[in-house]
């Protein structure tokens, strides 16, 4: 039986954008997008052939036999993961509830800071116990609460969430059609007229100028600009685009989240 | 004159080890006239720098993108940071700043903004 959507999800994969690699490893997130534990998880959904996927978070590494989308035992672990310790070289299957109960809070505990992952995948020299059935990716999504399948909310509306109640105002580009959000109102309507009678002529200056395209992500922040707020900012990513008012001491913050957002 | 200014850009580089780039660059003509002395940006560079300014810092009048005059501009991409200051004196002084995304932008700014009116009062 086909599993579509399983295929789906595979082939958007291998037609992503390129693949990072920092020191031989590749990353599969940033801290941010995707967390870390869907970025391991969904790794460990896209292992069909058996092998050793090793990895490393900030100081901490956790390396793992995984093999038709399932997790069959835990080959090592950094010290600090104390709890992991005790997994390493068992058998690992869904129907024991206490490995499967101790491998998700290694999971959690692996992925709980907020750090980029990288990963490192080789031919397994583990050849496993028979009796190592493994634990199905979906069994460890489903505990931990995370659906594999779901479609990840664009960077642009996580950058967005992350800032919180940072922005007094923001407008959101969607197609045609913008949407605000505002704690100051009286801000809204200078906003609504740079969007819909600026904005335009803004990308098009910046096509003409041949500068850095508007294509790829960034953030703009002009201080002064609008009357009220301390600073406008503006950001591009992914074909959406977002307007925000906020307060000039929150300037070097706001870039930041960015940063850990879209700087690979 | 040319010396002075360079100084003035080596200075306030020295202060901010990821800064790479400062560019002291008149909007009116779209130059930059100097920069700090071990730049690695070539001339093509420079003047998207300047050209990058002229739009985000727009017309004092007029600005590209708001309803008032801009002061300044900061722009983060996935390889860079890059600030833009106006002289409130001379409109059309302005610098231009190339650096890392680890640049302290909040002591930066004020910094740089007293280096450009420095240099814009003696130029």
């Amino acid at each position: 039986v086909t599993d579509e959507p399983a295929v789906s999800r595979k082939l958007a994969a291998l037609g992503a954008d390129k693949s990072i690699f920092r020191q031989g490893a590749r990353v599969l997130s940033n801290g941010t997008n995707p967390t870390p534990l869907a970025a391991l998880l969904d790794e460990v959904d896209n292992t069909v052939l058996k092998r050793d996927l090793t990895f490393r978070l900030a100081d901490s590494l956790l390396s793992m036999t995984v093999a038709g989308r399932r997790v069959l035992t835990l080959v090592a672990a950094s010290q600090d993961l104390s709890d992991a310790q005790a997994l390493i070289a068992l058998p690992l299957s869904h129907d024991e509830p206490e490995g499967f109960t101790a491998l998700t809070a290694v999971l959690q505990q692996f992925t709980g800071q907020k750090d980029s992952l990288t990963v490192e995948s080789t031919h397994s020299a583990n050849t496993g116990s028979p009796t190592s059935i493994g634990i199905p990716v979906s069994r460890l999504a489903e505990a931990l609460g995370l659906d594999l399948d779901a479609a990840p909310p664009s960077p642009l509306q996580m950058f967005l969430d992350a800032c919180g109640m940072i922005f007094v105002a923001t407008l959101t580009r969607s197609g045609e059609d913008w949407t605000c959000q505002a704690q100051d109102d009286a801000l809204l309507p200078a906003m609504r007229h740079i969007a819909e009678t600026q904005l335009e002529a803004f990308e098009a200056a910046a096509h003409d100028n041949s500068l850095p395209a508007l294509k790829r992500p960034r953030l703009i922040t002009i201080e002064g600009a609008l009357e009220g707020a301390g600073c406008l900012s503006a950001t591009w990513a992914n074909g959406e685009c977002a307007l925000m008012a906020h307060d000039q001491s929150d300037l070097a913050e706001i870039h930041a989240i960015w940063r850990g957002i879209f700087a690979p | 004159m040319i010396a002075m200014v360079a100084n003035e850009l080596d200075a306030l580089k020295s202060q901010f080890s990821a800064c790479e780039t400062i560019a002291f660059a008149d909007l009116a003509t779209n130059m930059v006239l100097v920069t700090n002395s071990d730049t690695p940006q070539e001339r093509h560079a420079l003047d998207q720098l300047c050209a990058e300014a002229a739009l985000l810092l727009g017309n004092p009048d007029m600005p590209q993108l708001g309803t008032n005059a801009v002061i300044s501009a900061v722009v983060s991409t996935q390889d860079h940071l890059r600030l833009f200051l106006r002289a409130s004196g001379e409109p059309n002084d302005a610098l231009c700043c190339v650096g890392s995304g680890d640049l302290d932008v909040q002591a930066f700014l004020p910094a740089a903004q007293a280096c450009l009116h420095r240099i814009s009062d003696d130029v």
